[in-house]
């Protein structure tokens, strides 16, 4: 599966879009989450997400993002049911790191 | 050297930890005229482990009808006959004077709690003797509301305490890593209490993500010990859809659904070999977390798991009608809580496809809660003046096995640790910082940045939880613990090497990563350690090389601490107060709970 992920630095306040190969989803379903774990772990440890101090089943609501341009939380988004995924950060907050932002 | 901190917060008492611990702790230290600063890793009552909850919580049935006046509650269920269960429930390894603390402090908590609770617009399902089930998040929005009825308490969120400062062995401080700016700020103060939650280090789990053991690893670092860390409790935790996984529908449905039975089969279609007489004593309750841990463990070990690691719940001896009434039973409880259809905020739609499609639903077994942490007193004390510990980064009262509650336990230890606090920092100045210290500290924390070509914290941490899947499972071996501890330390001497390929500080889950993983290296070199020189089982530590409980040898705590050559590891009998300590043996840790010579009856 392909996923784009909207990328954003601090400290050059620069702004770009990685793309990522996540072979994984064809043997298992996964939620966002699930990939962005993969993604850190395999392919680019420097992606944020919220990742501290989240519950991975909807209770928190902390890892909110947006798929395809819809926003949802990470931890309850099946990234199989989508052909490719585009994330980017949750709307209306400040920008922190990549997909990390704060109220 | 030369580094700078960011930011400088002064107090009495530094309370860490955004759920019940810290938040009880904050409230009954500021209620004693404390200068109170609450620091949470998350956002407080959305972070740490008691958000997942799924059972509830409980006190005593006369205290219940003479301390909070509730008509329904069963008084035949005394304190006595508290202390008697859970203290056999430990395996006999509970501090029996953390237990007097837990069932005589807990009712004056839970009174407090509830009227929270109330005022909050909280709901719970009342049950006998006087228990309330509730949602993790209701029974967090309830302490929320205790901390807004409480004045002197600064709550900082989204700050992970990373260090515990002394100066001239008393408690001065600690270092807070502000996660979404990478600020890293002094906290002065009189007193720390450590709420910081526990030590989980498995792939399979149903914990939020901060089980990573910083208030044990961290008070250990600062003097105190460790104890019963080789001590786990699991149970039975979503694998299938692939999407749940971790969710603990399966031990809500089991507690909820109780008119519906069911038979545990393995890959072959094969039942689990679980006499009837565990089921008929476990099922239902939290003693099954045990009981299906062990059964679970075994067969696993020998190969009978499914696909996903677990096995396979057949519900077909059911009615249609008898399934429907079970599930409605559960939503007419936790309605008040979700969606209806859903468990916590996950559609159980497919679940309950295949439990009326009589699908088998295979289910795995996920990590809940250490037994083990700080050894503290019924003070909370640790041993470092000014520093206490509460909640499941404590240790003492459920020894091997918790049935308890871990509610009750961090909030009636969370008042504890408030007062204790309060007392120690009656007529006391705030304390000079040890600047040899934190310049110190603040280089360990800071030289990670300038490290090249060492391996990714994510990495290294997920190998931290491979080790201990591979050897310091469920079901445990010489061999295996062995080559554990091996693994373990040589993850110690790689750790200085990590390399952050994050160079900036503003959420750097790199760097966050590498100092949890320090912390839960500290942890599972203290449990593996003692997981070896138990040559017994007890509890959830499962040998199979060694599968009796052997009270004659091992009826003793493994205590932990840091010695000029590492980490040293002592004996000391569990302290008692009004109940014998058993000799003998016991087959297996499911015979100790059959011999009617325990005249065990929760």
């Amino acid at each position: 599966m392909i996923v784009l992920i909207d990328r954003y630095d601090p400290d050059s306040t620069r702004n770009w879009t990685d793309t990522f190969d996540v072979p994984e989803t064809e043997h298992r379903r996964m939620t966002v989450m699930d990939v962005l774990e993969y993604i850190t772990l395999h392919l680019d440890p420097t992606v944020a997400y919220y990742h501290h101090s989240v519950c991975d089943h909807g209770i928190c609501g902390r890892c909110t993002l947006r798929v395809n341009g819809k926003t949802c939380l990470a931890c309850l988004t099946v990234a199989n049911d989508y052909p490719q995924l585009h994330l980017s950060p949750a709307p209306g907050r400040t920008a922190v790191r990549d997909l990390v932002t704060r109220p | 050297m030369g580094h700078q901190f960011d930011r400088v917060m002064e107090c009495d008492l530094l309370a860490a930890g955004g759920s019940g611990a810290g938040i009880t702790a904050a409230i009954y230290g500021a209620r004693k005229g404390l200068n109170v600063i609450l620091v949470s890793k998350g956002k407080v009552g959305f972070s740490g482990n008691a958000i997942m909850a799924g059972g509830g919580f409980g006190i005593d049935g006369q205290s219940g009808n003479e301390l909070l006046g509730l008509k329904d509650a069963d008084p035949s269920f005394t304190q006595e006959k508290m202390f008697d269960c859970i203290v056999k429930e430990s395996f006999y390894l509970a501090d029996q004077n953390m237990v007097e603390q837990y069932v005589t402090e807990g009712p004056t908590v839970v009174k407090d709690y509830l009227g929270w609770a109330q005022r909050a617009g909280q709901d719970f399902f009342f049950c006998k003797p006087a228990n309330w089930i509730s949602s993790g998040l209701s029974f967090t929005k309830a302490l929320v509301q205790g901390l807004k009825e409480t004045d002197g308490i600064r709550t900082v969120e989204d700050v992970a305490i990373v260090e515990v400062l002394t100066s001239a062995g008393e408690t001065c401080g600690a270092i807070g890593l502000d996660i979404y700016t990478g600020e890293l700020i002094l906290f002065r103060s009189k007193s720390v209490v450590l709420g910081t939650g526990g030590y989980q280090p498995f792939s399979k789990n149903n914990t939020v993500t901060d089980m990573t053991g910083d208030g044990p690893a961290m008070a250990y670092r600062a003097g105190g010990r460790l104890t019963d860390m080789e001590f786990i409790l699991s149970f039975p935790t979503a694998v299938v859809p692939q999407e749940m996984k971790g969710s603990i529908y399966p031990y809500v449905f089991e507690y909820n659904m109780r008119n519906l039975t069911y038979t545990v089969r393995d890959k072959n279609g094969d039942p689990l070999p679980m006499p009837e007489e565990i089921i008929k004593l476990s099922r239902g309750g939290k003693l099954s977390k045990l009981v299906a841990s062990y059964y679970f463990g075994y067969a696993a070990d020998a190969g009978l798991a499914g696909p996903n690691g677990g096995f396979f719940y057949d519900y077909s001896a059911n009615s249609r009608q008898e399934k429907e009434k079970g599930f409605e039973t559960f939503y007419s409880r936790f309605d008040r809580w979700h969606r209806h259809g859903y468990y916590k905020g996950e559609s159980l739609a497919k679940v309950e496809q295949m439990i009326f499609d009589d699908e088998p639903l295979e289910v795995g077994i996920g990590a809940e809660y250490c037994m083990g942490g700080v050894e503290i007193n019924e003070k909370m004390e640790t041993g470092v003046p000014g520093l206490y510990v509460a909640g499941e980064a404590g240790s003492g009262v459920f020894g091997a096995c918790r049935v308890g509650d871990g509610l009750v336990e961090m909030m009636c230890q969370g008042m504890r640790a408030g007062y204790s606090a309060a007392e120690y920092c009656e007529s006391r100045a705030l304390p000079t910082v040890d600047e040899k210290q934190t310049d110190r500290l603040l280089d360990k924390l800071l030289s990670l940045f300038k490290n090249r070509g060492g391996r990714s914290p994510i990495e290294f941490y997920q190998s931290i939880e491979d080790i201990c899947d591979r050897g310091f499972g469920v079901i445990r071996t010489e061999e295996k613990l062995r080559l554990a501890l091996e693994e373990i330390q040589s993850l110690k001497a790689e750790w200085p090497t990590l390399t952050l390929s994050t160079r900036s500080r503003a959420y750097n889950a790199e760097w966050l990563w590498a100092l949890q993983a320090e912390n839960l290296l500290t942890c599972c070199e203290a449990g593996i350690r003692a997981a070896l020189l138990r040559r017994e089982s007890r509890g959830c530590h499962i040998r199979k090389d060694f599968p009796k409980v052997d009270h004659d040898h091992y009826l003793v705590k493994f205590i932990h601490q840091s010695g000029p050559n590492g980490m040293e590891t002592y004996t000391r009998p569990p302290i008692q107060t009004t109940m014998d300590l058993p000799g003998g043996t016991c087959e297996t840790v499911i015979s100790y709970f059959l011999d009617p010579g325990l005249n065990y009856h929760r």
